[in-house]
């Protein structure tokens, strides 16, 4: 890696790892990244003198070329870094960032994105990104993409439940229609699909009650948006209760839930589905919601909160999956939880969200790091709760722009971590995989097992890089040597046992520590 | 020739619009729709090289045709596809 600031008469240009915010310059960023993943980097112009204003500053990027193949310039998105106080991006051709590139009197960052398609060809491919000016002059930044052979699928191991009211969400577009909101609503699924995220809290609700007792199915509209949202990669349908009704008596609430299983399992979904209970049911208790659920829907997964947990009065064993706040659990709780066989979820944005683990006064390396810890603690999905700009949520992931969705660097770095976290569930299945016979095979399994036995945390950017780059190479490694060839197998099987030597994740030393990264 | 729905902006012809027809590729779709909608559109999906118009964003089945193969994307039978006016955030 070529380190270094390029500089010229009026112009300073460097490049930055997308764990660093800027910082660690760069004259070559070298990316890896396997097939169907995303990956990002940071360009960041200035005046040389400081203050000097540079004027039309302009990113052009070309295609990125092996003797392979080629990945075409338009896999390769911009954006303007700028909001005051937010990590607020811009799209490269709208209003904000055109004014911001019009005048560039101190450091303006600018956040790349190259999506590697799952047909590309691996091997190592460069082409250069050029930053020109009106009065500066231009300067190239080179880039080296390097393809692993292996695809990452289209739906993430780590399940993924960002809540966004329908309601909530058409607050903020007071002004649209609703036939320009409907469109609204597709931005929104596409661009949480886009970041790895299941954000289906505004999936239209599959009934309808009339007075709190009638239940009528609405299943053409729910259908036609869940199928959308498979296809973009949507691993959790998570039911609130208050999406059902806060007034809803034990008999409809028992109706609606044996129907929905019903349905859902006609339609194979039901691996997907999940009921939040929640507090504030006027008639229902959160241990009455838990024991109707169960027996209502006993294929439907049922959640509930840790701090909740009292409440439930002796029935706990009925819950699936518990979610563990970030700031106010104990690890203690997570270890109990774990060797009681539940299924553990983190919630990221707990109170306000600006004590959590991917707030935006972390490092990006730290809110990144989150998910190594997550996998290592054997956590399995994501909650949050305050994606949106609304009034409760001050640590917000996505912003409102007319009819449009502007992203945040975090959700960028949320999207990173979760293809870590893919990658070390890749890793997983290689250790467990009945296929997995013959020397070479042997030896790439010894191979896996040893590295999972280091993961930690994997605190600095430069371990984290380079635990990434181990774990990539043994998946290459596996891929190529498969008998079918990059069918890489899911780590769902996998038993984390200490009688077959593999390595107990639960019981690891991260647990001593809070999970605030 | 897949079976395939296109489904148009309200911006691009006032009102939304879908219409079923058969296409190879997302070009070939494009084409058939724009022909069938002549004259009712506020402006072009294509532009005067026969390119893509820039103003718009193309998906199918919800994933944006840039991060497929653009234009020449085979389509299945059942594919949805999505044109809307694009909006740069910000």
């Amino acid at each position: 890696m070529e380190m270094g600031i390029l500089a010229r008469r009026g112009l300073i240009v460097w490049a930055a790892s997308s764990l660093r915010q800027g910082r660690g310059v760069r004259r070559i960023i070298g990316l890896s990244s396997a097939k169907n993943e995303y990956e990002s980097f940071e360009i960041v112009v200035a005046p040389d003198d400081g203050h000097t204003p540079l004027k039309g500053v302009e990113l052009e990027y070309e295609d990125l070329v092996s003797q392979k193949g080629r990945i075409g310039k338009e896999k390769i998105r911009c954006y303007v870094k700028g909001g005051i106080g937010s990590d607020v991006l811009f799209a490269y051709d709208s209003f904000w960032s055109i004014m911001a590139r019009q005048r560039v009197t101190s450091a303006q960052s600018f956040w790349v994105t190259v999506y590697v398609p799952a047909d590309a060809k691996a091997g190592t491919y460069k082409g250069k990104v050029r930053v020109t000016t009106k009065n500066a002059g231009s300067m190239d930044i080179g880039l080296r993409l390097r393809i692993w052979d292996f695809r990452l699928p289209t739906r993430m191991h780590l399940k993924t439940h960002f809540m966004m009211k329908y309601g909530e969400l058409r607050g903020l577009y007071p002004n649209l229609s609703d036939a320009l909101f409907e469109e609204t609503l597709f931005r929104f699924w596409v661009d949480m699909a886009e970041h790895r995220v299941s954000g289906q809290g505004n999936v239209a609700f599959p009934f309808r009650i009339v007075r709190g007792k009638r239940v009528l199915p609405k299943y053409s509209r729910f259908d036609g948006d869940m199928s959308i949202l498979i296809n973009l990669g949507l691993n959790v349908y998570c039911l609130h209760l208050f999406d059902i009704e806060p007034h809803i008596n034990p008999r409809t609430f028992t109706n609606v839930l044996s129907r929905l299983q019903s349905h859902l399992g006609k339609r194979r979904w039901l691996d997907l589905a999940c009921l939040h209970l929640e507090k504030g049911c006027h008639r229902l208790t959160l241990a009455s919601q838990a024991k109707l659920a169960k027996r209502a829907s006993p294929e439907i997964k049922v959640v509930a909160e840790v701090g909740d947990s009292r409440e439930l009065r002796g029935q706990q064993n009925l819950i699936d999956i518990w979610i563990i706040d970030c700031c106010r659990s104990r690890p203690k709780d997570l270890a109990g939880l774990l060797r009681g066989g539940s299924e553990v979820w983190l919630d990221g944005a707990c109170r306000d969200g600006r004590h959590g683990p991917l707030c935006r006064h972390h490092e990006q390396v730290d809110v990144r790091r989150t998910f190594w810890r997550m996998w290592s603690m054997g956590m399995r999905g994501l909650v949050y709760d305050l994606a949106l700009p609304t009034k409760r949520s001050k640590e917000p992931l996505i912003y409102t722009w007319e009819e449009g969705v502007l992203n945040s660097i975090r959700l960028e770095i949320i999207r990173d971590g979760i293809e870590d976290y893919e990658y070390l569930s890749l890793l997983e299945g290689i250790v467990g995989n009945p296929k997995g016979t013959g020397r070479s095979m042997a030896r790439i399994q010894r191979r896996a097992i040893r590295l999972l036995r280091g993961i930690r945390s994997k605190g600095g950017h430069v371990n984290m890089a380079q635990a990434r780059e181990e774990v990539a190479a043994i998946l290459e490694d596996f891929s190529a040597r498969a008998p079918r060839k990059v069918n890489i197998p899911s780590s769902g099987h996998m038993k984390w046992t200490k009688n077959e030597g593999l390595p107990n994740r639960n019981s690891n030393r991260d647990q001593k520590n809070s999970f605030i990264a | 020739m897949a079976s395939v729905k296109v489904k148009l902006s309200t911006t691009i012809l006032g009102k939304r619009s879908e219409v079923d027809l058969e296409a190879d590729n997302v070009k070939d779709a494009l084409r058939k729709a724009a022909e069938r909608f002549d004259g009712k559109m506020k402006g072009s999906i294509f532009d005067d090289e026969g390119g893509l118009n820039k103003f718009l964003d193309i998906f199918v089945n919800g994933r944006n045709i840039n991060l497929l193969n653009g234009l020449d994307t085979i389509l299945r039978d059942g594919d949805n596809i999505t044109v809307l006016r694009a909006v740069s955030g910000g």
